[in-house]
């Protein structure tokens, strides 16, 4: 028995470097109530509702254990299902899918929150590194791009240009984006001479400190389909791990990005990714990783995701648009970036993309990432 | 016990410390946040009521959790006297490790749960540090710091009393 | 409902208060190895690993990209979900939607706790809201002694009765050698003549905290019977959360507790669950939540839980066996022990279980998971498809 699931709502709060006014749960509950307003579910539990919940939080950046209590609250949790993902906030979104594909549930809700502005991310992120071998170095996800950085750039060229050309491109999407956290284009020369944070990677090629909440109903098809005109399909779905240790690892390579994207890719009957999508929202957290996915999704050869910038292929009017939305660069909080990109594909599909709308976007490609240099990559594929 | 690498007599097992200084700055929220602002500046207990099921939210939050719609902001909340009775109490001796500040407290101290006087319930510190002078239902009442020393921290509460008969 | 799963490979380690010898990942590692020789497949068998834990209590961020090089998540697909105490329980759950998915045939969960490796006492402490309970919360003993002296005003029951339910926890303990807390009491002055904590809990009325690691391999209904010769059949599970209590001194809500199990009765056809249910294995805490749970459960009526203890109803070879395993009581690695109910919950049902098995047919189980505050997932088990 397969079925068919869809998105058929989406809600994004504005990212911003900080939201001192609100607590995590009041900004989580800012969704949750844009999705019941939009589509008039409630959580009644005679199938006519929302039947359950995936809520995405952190202990450590909320700083509280259980941290899914709060945002449980406010989400319909109240003697009700709900469940907490702890990765990054795809796979809230793929654990949705993955209840209603089971038949457990027909309708679920999927909101992931993060504040990052109210502690200290590379504290959190040293703790994500074995205390044997990595921790004690004092490592944080910065500075393992950085190594990766460097050896994608040694092993096939890339240059700081073909780095910077991301940020500038992504900067000006985001001029088009009404919820997106740095609105302001920037120019080559003012990336190429930000401060240096950890070579090669410079102030403005790295993610800023954000604060926000993204969160989607799904629905199976039958109620997707009295829900909203224009349900956003998910077609394929792909995760992968790659190994935790660093050193075993060629950081040029994103091999792990190819698997997720391949099984993806089988699910969705992609053949020619360039030719089968017409939009990606990716994971960027720094400049050169946008080249990097670009190679693992197949949007060229490997090595060669510097010259598919310079081509122009994923400029908003190119062939293969990538972050039409600004993506991670502009701003999003770690976690929410992954559920972010889902919900900017979705509302590409969905024709409610505003000025940001790439036209006749039939087919679309969502990816997140989370751990150092990417340990950890999923790939929903969307259609309209 | 049965060990990764069969049984042996002598084993040194190295272990790996950390001490992580993970500091925060949460918001406090329209609601949590005005509450605080009434406790600190004019001495006062607040809570709200939800419009649907009527029962008291302390503190006032944004939504109530069970009928799920919005609950009421200020000023439409419902003032409390900071009077009611004691519900049970323990007395913590063991020294606990205070995790906001990583220090252990040593002092013994009563906390109890009280239920004030509109139907609510709260826990706080009790002044009488003699658990034999404590009963159930025995009347007691707020008593705040002094305004100088508030913070915006519900231990601007000083501790809940006896009231004297 | 959903598409059909079963069962098919369950594995634990050997639970004990200390594992120094291991580091995290190693431990969990143990509990897969365990899982898939169950089974009688390799790692490559398995399309998907899902791990948990109480995220905090050993500090570690993203715990499962550690882990990743030794529980075989090595480039398979797999996340990360966790729920507190329940998080064993949610595993499970976890693990039954991705295989009912149709995507994933084989999906393996894995689940531990390291408890010594943090501070688990500060861990709970801020589960309590910062800005409101958090300096005043002093942990979860309090409650269930609150929860003793209530039941005992309402029944009847005596601080004998607990003792009993301690008991019966350490006779099936000793009989699992997986067990963590193997004390060979004897009497009920053994065990009333333990440290009074905060009255009437006494130290041996309170769940220990153990070292441990559970995995479960679950595969969907064509690969199960492929793979299986006793596949255990997954015909319902339910969670049940709440909202926020801001007042964690306020008495334990047992609403979620009959929900869960109502659900699963109600969508199953059970109508008298010590008859249509063969073995319980429930997440109790502390003695006195087993007897209490029994009625929230509905094993009995309201104020005859003890009635059951007292004449051994629910004993390993009693009419209605509850934790043949040794339960919570005897070992709790708390981000595993949801998942510890289910995976002998199935062995059970198999016949598996060794020593401590119930002397009798074992068709349908039921296990439950509790954490947070007062949450319970629940999980129907039965020996046949239908």
């Amino acid at each position: 028995m397969s079925r068919r699931v869809g998105i058929v709502a989406v809600a994004q709060t504005e990212y911003e470097e900080a939201k001192p006014a609100w607590r995590e749960a009041e900004i989580t509950y800012q969704i949750v109530e844009k999705l019941l307003e939009e589509t008039r579910l409630s959580f009644a539990e005679d199938g006519t509702g929302i039947d359950a919940t995936v809520t995405c939080s952190s202990d450590h950046w909320d700083g509280r254990t259980l941290s899914d209590i709060p945002h449980g609250e406010v989400s319909g949790a109240h003697l009700r299902a709900e469940e907490k993902v702890s990765s990054d906030g795809i796979n809230a979104v793929i654990y949705a899918y993955l209840q209603i594909l089971s038949g457990h549930y027909d309708v679920v809700l999927a909101v992931t929150t993060c504040k990052e502005s109210q502690t200290v991310g590379h504290i959190i992120e040293n703790l994500a590194f074995d205390p044997v071998y990595q921790q004690k170095i004092d490592l944080d996800f910065l500075a393992a791009a950085a190594l990766q950085a460097n050896r994608y750039i040694h092993k096939y060229g890339i240059t700081p240009e073909q780095c910077a050309r991301v940020v500038v491109k992504n900067r000006s999407n985001a001029k088009n984006n009404p919820v997106a956290q740095l609105r302001k284009p920037v120019s080559m020369e003012e990336v190429l001479n930000s401060t240096m944070l950890a070579y090669p990677l410079r102030s403005l090629e790295a993610k800023p400190v954000s604060d926000g909440a993204c969160g989607l109903i799904l629905a199976s098809e039958e109620k997707a389909k009295k829900l909203t005109k224009k349900p956003a399909w998910i077609v394929g779905m792909g995760q992968c791990y790659e190994s935790h240790y660093l050193g075993d690892r060629d950081l040029a390579e994103c091999d792990t990005l190819s698997l997720a994207a391949k099984r993806a890719y089988q699910q969705a009957g992609i053949t020619n990714p360039l030719r089968d999508i017409d939009l990606a929202e990716i994971s960027e957290y720094c400049s050169y990783q946008e080249l990097l996915w670009s190679e693992g999704l197949g949007f060229c050869e490997k090595g060669e995701g510097g010259k598919l910038i310079d081509k122009g292929v994923t400029q908003i009017e190119g062939k293969m648009p990538v972050n039409p939305s600004g993506g991670v660069l502009s701003g999003n909080p770690t976690l929410v970036a992954g559920t972010t990109r889902v919900a900017e594909v979705a509302l590409q599909l969905m024709g409610k993309a505003g000025a940001r709308q790439i036209p006749k976007a039939r087919t679309g490609l969502a990816h997140g990432t989370y751990g150092p240099c990417g340990q950890h990559h999923a790939v929903l594929v969307l259609q309209a | 016990m049965r060990t990764a690498l069969g049984k042996k007599e002598s084993q040194e097992y190295l272990g790996i410390s950390n001490l992580v200084n993970l500091p925060f700055n949460w918001s406090a929220g329209p609601y949590l946040g005005r509450w605080l602002i009434e406790l600190r500046d004019n001495g006062k207990l607040w809570a709200s009521r939800c419009s649907k099921c009527q029962r008291l939210l302390l503190p006032p939050r944004v939504i109530c959790g069970i009928c799920h719609v919005r609950a009421p902001e200020w000023p439409n909340w419902v003032e409390l006297s900071g009077k009611g009775e004691l519900i049970e109490w323990e007395k913590v001796v063991a020294p606990q490790m205070n995790p906001s500040t990583g220090k252990i407290e040593q002092e013994p101290y009563i906390h109890g749960n009280i239920l004030l006087d509109e139907g609510v319930t709260f826990q706080h510190h009790l002044e009488e540090p003699d658990e034999t002078k404590l009963k159930e239902g025995a009347r007691v009442e707020m008593v705040l710091k002094p305004k100088h020393e508030r913070k915006g921290l519900v231990t601007d509460i000083l501790y809940f009393r006896l009231v004297k008969e | 409902m959903a598409n059909r799963v079963a069962i098919i490979g369950v594995g634990q380690t050997y639970h004990t208060s200390k594992r120094p010898d291991v580091c995290i990942p190693e431990l969990c590692n143990e509990a897969i190895r365990a899982a898939l020789k169950d089974a009688e497949l390799t790692i490559k068998d398995i399309d998907a690993v899902v791990t948990g834990n109480m995220e905090l209590f050993e500090g570690r961020y993203h715990q499962d990209l550690w882990q990743v090089d030794y529980v075989g998540s090595y480039h398979k697909p797999g996340f990360r979900v966790t729920t507190g105490g329940t998080t064993g329980g949610t595993l499970a759950c976890t693990a039954f939607f991705c295989s009912a998915s149709g995507l994933f045939d084989v999906v393996m969960a894995v689940t531990f706790e390291k408890q010594s490796e943090g501070d688990s006492r500060a861990g709970l402490k801020t589960v309590a809201d910062p800005l409101w309970d958090r300096w005043i919360s002093t942990g979860a003993i309090g409650t269930f002694a609150r929860l003793g002296t209530w039941y005992m005003k309402e029944s009847g029951a005596t601080e004998e009765h607990a003792a009993l339910v301690r008991l019966k926890a350490d006779r099936n303990a000793c009989l699992n050698p997986h067990a963590h807390l193997k004390l060979h009491l004897n009497t009920v002055e053994d065990v009333l003549k333990s440290e009074m904590l905060v009255p009437p809990l006494r130290r041996l009325d309170m769940c220990p905290t153990s070292e441990g690691a559970c995995a479960i391999i679950v595969a969907s209904e064509k690969k199960a019977k492929k793979l299986s010769r006793k596949p255990v059949w997954v015909k319902d599970w339910v969670e049940v959360h709440n909202e926020m209590r801001y007042n964690r001194g306020d008495p334990v809500s047992l609403e979620n507790l009959e929900k869960a199990a109502l659900t699963i009765y109600k969508r199953n056809g059970i109508t008298n669950p010590r008859h249509d249910i063969s073995v319980a294995e429930i997440y109790e805490p502390s003695t006195w939540a087993e007897l209490v749970w029994y009625e929230a459960f509905n094993f009995c009526d309201k104020g005859e839980a003890y009635k059951l203890i007292e004449r051994g109803a629910t004993n390993r070879d009693g009419e209605f066996p509850v934790n043949p395993s040794g339960g919570v009581i005897a070992t709790n690695p708390i981000g595993a022990t949801g998942m510890i109910r289910v995976a002998e919950a199935a062995l059970q049902i198999r016949g598996d279980a060794g020593a401590h098995q119930v002397d009798r047919e074992v068709k349908r189980t039921f296990t439950t998971a509790w954490g947070g505050s007062s949450w319970t997932v629940a999980h129907l088990l039965s020996k046949t498809l239908d």
